[in-house]
C-alpha cells in the first residue's frame, strides 16, 4: 500500500463519513417528480381550459393530510385557539393593496370592525375578483362561462360569469350600472386568458382587512393552463383609492381527473351568527 | 511502513476532530434554534398546523419620555426628558418601521439641550428596507402640502431599533441561528448573535427570562464621543394588549437605556399584534436622494482680518489667527467634518498650526469633532464642568471605529475654563467667558474679539434666515443679552455657530431691545 493510497483511501473515507452526517441532518426532501401533461387544445387552437379546477394545489397554510386534527392540535386543542391562529395566519400576509395614505384609517377601522363590515358574512356575494378563479370552467370559442361555489365561511352561493371572447368593447363605464361582478371581456393573449372587468359597485371588498374599492376599479384576471395545472392571477387597478396597482397572490388549481366528477352546490346561506358575536375575534 | 501508518492515523484522527466539531456545530445550532423557538412560542409568534411565524405587521401605542442623547445639561448627567406619546407600526417581514412621536416639555427640569420647546412637537420616523427618511405626516409625500425628508445617515439606527423589539430579536436571532450561541447567567438564558446586512458588525446580546419571554436586548455602536456604547433595552410585564385578543405577548413596561441614562422610557398602553394594515410607501424624494449622505462641504469666509467663518453644514466654526497659530473655535458634528474644518484652516492659515480649538460646551453636536482637534495636536480649551467628563469618556475604548486620535496614540491635552479665559499674543486676543444663567448647558462659553468686536456663540441664539418673520426671543436669548451687558463687551458682529452673521442691532431688535 502506498502513501498515496492511504490518502486517497482517509479521503474518501472522511468524504463518505461527513457525506453521511451531511445526510443525516439534511431535513428529507420529497425526490418525487410532478409529471406534466401536455396542454390539450380546442380545435381553434386555444388551450381547453374545460373542467372542474378543484385540485387546490397550493394553499401554503394547510397541510395535505387531517388539517382539522393539525389544526387543533396547534395550540392546547382548543377551537378558540383555533380560530385566533387560523385568522393571525391568513392576516400575515404581505402583499397588501397600497391604498393612498388617506384611506389608511379607514382601512383599519373596516378592519378592526371586519366581523360587522365585510360584506361576504352578511351573504353578500364576494365580487370580482375576491371570488377568485372560477371551480368550473365551460369553453366555447366565443364565450367561457366561469362556475364559483363559496367556501363555507362565505355563505355567498352559487355564482356564475359569461365571458365572451369575441372582439368585443366593453361598454363605456358611464353606461354601465355598477354591480358585484362587473362587466367582463375575454380575449387571448398567446395561450393565455385574459379577462378585463370593469362596471363594478363600491360594496364589495378586494379580501379580508378593510380592502375596500371605489367604482372606478379595474381588474385583469389572466388564467393559464399548463397541462393539468390552472394558474389564476388578478390585478387590481383603482387609482382613486389606491396608490400602485395590486397583484393579488397567484392561485395555481389542478384539474380534477374525474370526468364524472361534480360541481358541489354551495351551502345556503342565513346569517345567524353576528347578534351573538361579543368580541371583535376575526374569524 | 510505520510511518505510513502513523500518517494515515493522523489523517483519520484530523478527519474525526473535524466531523466531531462539524457535529458539535450542528448540535450548537440546533441548540441555538430550539432556545429560539421556545422563546417565539413564548411571546406567541407561532401559530398554525405548519408551526410558522404568523407575526409581520404589528402597532404599538404608548406614552411616557424620550431623551435626548448626548444633550445632557450637566456633562456627566443623564439625558434631558420630553414627554411624549408613542405610536410605532412594524413590518418585520419588509422591513419596515415609522414611529409617530410627539415630544411636550417634561414636568421636571427644562434644562438641556432641546428644551423647552416651543409648541408640542412632531417627530415622525421611517425606515423601509435600504431607505430612512421623515414624515411631515403619515404617508407624506404622496399627500398634497406635506413634506418627506430623506434620512439616509439613520438608516441603521433605524433597522436597529426594529430588529432590537421583542418579536424583532427573535426573527432576527433565527435567521442566523447557525451563528448564534447559547449561555446561562444564572437563571437566564443568553443568546448571542451577528446582525447581517447593513447590520453586519452589530452583535445582538438577547436575554430570556425564565418564561422564555425577551428581558434584556443589548448591542454595541460607536459614537464619537463616547466610544463603543452600549444600549440597552429591558422588556417588562409581558401581556396581550390587544384590543382584538391574538394571546401574542407585547411588554408593557420598555427602558431603553444608551451610555448609561435613559433614552426612551414607554409605558405601552395597546398592542395590535394581529398583522393590521401598516404600509411604508417609499416617497419620490426619498428614492432618488443618495444613499450616502454627500460630504458636507466647507465654504471659508473672511469676516475680519485674520478671522475665518467656516460654514457649509450646520454647524459652523471659526478660526483665528495669532502669529504662530490659529486658534480653532468649535471643532462640530463628526471627526468628518471637523477633519474637513481642519483642512479648509490650513488652506485659509497656511503653515500655522491649530494650538487650541475652542470648545463651547459639552454636547454631542458640539464635541464630537474634538478628538480630531486633539489628535492634530491642539490643546482642547473646554468649560471647567466639561475637563473631567472628557478625560472620562475619551479613555473609552475606540474599537467600533478607531478614530484619529485613538490611531495616534496621543494623549489629549485639556485646559479648563471656568470665568474667564484670555487667549492673546499681544497683537490678536480672543475672551472666552462662562455665559451664567443658561439653562442649555453648564459652564458653557461664549467667546469675544474685542479689537473685530465679534462675538461667537452657540445653540443659545440661533439667527433666522433673512425675511423670516419675528419670533418671540426665548429666555436663551435675553440671558445671552444680559450676559453681554454684564460683561460689557462692545460687540458689534454676532458669529454663531448655528445660522448666519447677524449685527448686534439685528440681535436687539430679535430681542426687543432696540
Amino acid at each position: 500500500m502506498t502513501r498515496t493510497d492511504d490518502r486517497r483511501r482517509a479521503f474518501a473515507w472522511f468524504i463518505s463519513a461527513a457525506l453521511g452526517v451531511v445526510l443525516l441532518l439534511a431535513p428529507l426532501r420529497s425526490m418525487a417528480q410532478q409529471a406534466t401533461a401536455s396542454t390539450p387544445r380546442l380545435s381553434d387552437g386555444h388551450p381547453d381550459l374545460n373542467g372542474l379546477w378543484n385540485g387546490n394545489a397550493n394553499n401554503p397554510f394547510i397541510k395535505s393530510d387531517d388539517p382539522l386534527t393539525s389544526n387543533l392540535a396547534s395550540r392546547g386543542a382548543s377551537l378558540l385557539n383555533f380560530e385566533r391562529d387560523g385568522a393571525l395566519v391568513r392576516r400575515a400576509d404581505q402583499n397588501k393593496p397600497m391604498y393612498k395614505p388617506e384611506y389608511w384609517e379607514k382601512i383599519q377601522k373596516l378592519d378592526q370592525n371586519g366581523n360587522t363590515e365585510d360584506p361576504s358574512y352578511g351573504c353578500m356575494p364576494a365580487g370580482v375578483p375576491r371570488m377568485g378563479p372560477p371551480l368550473k370552467i365551460v369553453q366555447t370559442p366565443k364565450e367561457l362561462v366561469f362556475l364559483y361555489i363559496s367556501p363555507p365561511a362565505q355563505g355567498w352561493g352559487d355564482q356564475y360569469r359569461a365571458i365572451p371572447v369575441d372582439g368585443r368593447a366593453h361598454t363605456p363605464l358611464q353606461d354601465l350600472d355598477g354591480t358585484w361582478k362587473g362587466e367582463s371581456i375575454g380575449r387571448w393573449e398567446g395561450d393565455t386568458l385574459v379577462v378585463d372587468t370593469i362596471g363594478f359597485n363600491d360594496t364589495s371588498w378586494l379580501d379580508i382587512g378593510g380592502y375596500f374599492h371605489s367604482e372606478n376599479m379595474h381588474v385583469v384576471e389572466r388564467l393559464h393552463r399548463e397541462g393539468d395545472t390552472l394558474t389564476w392571477e388578478a390585478t387590481v387597478e383603482d387609482p382613486d383609492v389606491l396608490l400602485k396597482p395590486w397583484t393579488m397572490n397567484r392561485r395555481v388549481l389542478r384539474l380534477n381527473p374525474d370526468p364524472k366528477a361534480e360541481l358541489p352546490e354551495s351551502l345556503p346561506c342565513v346569517e345567524r351568527d353576528l347578534s351573538h358575536l361579543v368580541t371583535k375575534d376575526h374569524h | 511502513m510505520g510511518k505510513e501508518t502513523s500518517h494515515m492515523n493522523r489523517i483519520r484522527t484530523g478527519a474525526l476532530m473535524m466531523l466531531a466539531t462539524l457535529a458539535a456545530s450542528c448540535a450548537h445550532a440546533q441548540d441555538a434554534l430550539a432556545t429560539i423557538k421556545a422563546a417565539e412560542y413564548a411571546l406567541g409568534m407561532i401559530r398554525g398546523p405548519q408551526r410558522i411565524d404568523a407575526i409581520n405587521t404589528m402597532e404599538v401605542w404608548g406614552a411616557g419620555a424620550n431623551y435626548n442623547f448626548g444633550q445632557a445639561y450637566h456633562p456627566d448627567g443623564p439625558w434631558p426628558a420630553f414627554k411624549i406619546t408613542y405610536h410605532a407600526s412594524y413590518s418585520y417581514r419588509t422591513p419596515a418601521m415609522r414611529v409617530d412621536i410627539t415630544r411636550s416639555n417634561p414636568d421636571g427640569p427644562l434644562q438641556g439641550g432641546g428644551l423647552p420647546l416651543a409648541a408640542p412637537q412632531r417627530q415622525i420616523q421611517v425606515v423601509n428596507g435600504q431607505y430612512a427618511w421623515n414624515e411631515s405626516v403619515p404617508g407624506a409625500g404622496f399627500i398634497p402640502g406635506s413634506t418627506a425628508t430623506p434620512a439616509p445617515a439613520a438608516l441603521n439606527d433605524r433597522l436597529l431599533q426594529l430588529w432590537t423589539t421583542p418579536h424583532g430579536v427573535l426573527k432576527a436571532a433565527e435567521r442566523v441561528a447557525n451563528d448564534a450561541k447559547v449561555s446561562k447567567e444564572g437563571a437566564a438564558t443568553v443568546v448571542t448573535f451577528p446582525l447581517t446586512g447593513s447590520l453586519a458588525g452589530v452583535t445582538v446580546k438577547m436575554t430570556l427570562n425564565a418564561k422564555n419571554q425577551v428581558e434584556k436586548v443589548e448591542t454595541k455602536s460607536d459614537n464619537p464621543v463616547l466610544g463603543d456604547v452600549v444600549t440597552e433595552t429591558t422588556y417588562s410585564d409581558y401581556k396581550d394588549l390587544g384590543e382584538i385578543p391574538t394571546d401574542v405577548l407585547f411588554p408593557s413596561h420598555i427602558l431603553q437605556k444608551q451610555g448609561g441614562f435613559p433614552v426612551l422610557d414607554l409605558t405601552v398602553t395597546k398592542v395590535d399584534a394581529n398583522n393590521p394594515y401598516v404600509v411604508f410607501p417609499v416617497p419620490e424624494v426619498v428614492e432618488q436622494a443618495p444613499r450616502t449622505p454627500p460630504p458636507g462641504k466647507v465654504e471659508t469666509t473672511k469676516i475680519a482680518d485674520g478671522v475665518y467663518y467656516f460654514t457649509g453644514g450646520t454647524h459652523h466654526s471659526v478660526a483665528v489667527e495669532f502669529g504662530k497659530y490659529v486658534a480653532l473655535i468649535e471643532c462640530p458634528f463628526s471627526e468628518e467634518r471637523t477633519l474637513a474644518v481642519i483642512a479648509a484652516v490650513k488652506s485659509a492659515i497656511p503653515g500655522k498650526p491649530i494650538r487650541f480649538a475652542i470648545n463651547t460646551h459639552h454636547h454631542f453636536d458640539h464635541s464630537s469633532g474634538l478628538r480630531a482637534c486633539a489628535a492634530e495636536g491642539a490643546t482642547i480649551v473646554a468649560p471647567s464642568a466639561d475637563k473631567a467628563y472628557y478625560e472620562k469618556v475619551w479613555a473609552q475604548p475606540h474599537t467600533i471605529h478607531p478614530d484619529a486620535l485613538a490611531k495616534s496614540g496621543k494623549k489629549p491635552v485639556i485646559e479648563a475654563v471656568d470665568e474667564k479665559r484670555v487667549i492673546s499674543d499681544g497683537k490678536q486676543t480672543i475672551e472666552l467667558y462662562r455665559l451664567q444663567g443658561t439653562d442649555h448647558a453648564e459652564g458653557m462659553l461664549i467667546a469675544y474679539l474685542p479689537k473685530e468686536k465679534v462675538l461667537v456663540e452657540a445653540d443659545v441664539y440661533t439667527p433666522a434666515p433673512a425675511g423670516a418673520p419675528p419670533a418671540p426671543p426665548t429666555k436663551e436669548m435675553l440671558n445671552l443679552y444680559d450676559n453681554i451687558q454684564r460683561l460689557k463687551l462692545d460687540v458689534k458682529q454676532i458669529t454663531p455657530i448655528h445660522g448666519r452673521l447677524v449685527t448686534i442691532d439685528d440681535f436687539k431688535k430679535a430681542v426687543g431691545k432696540n
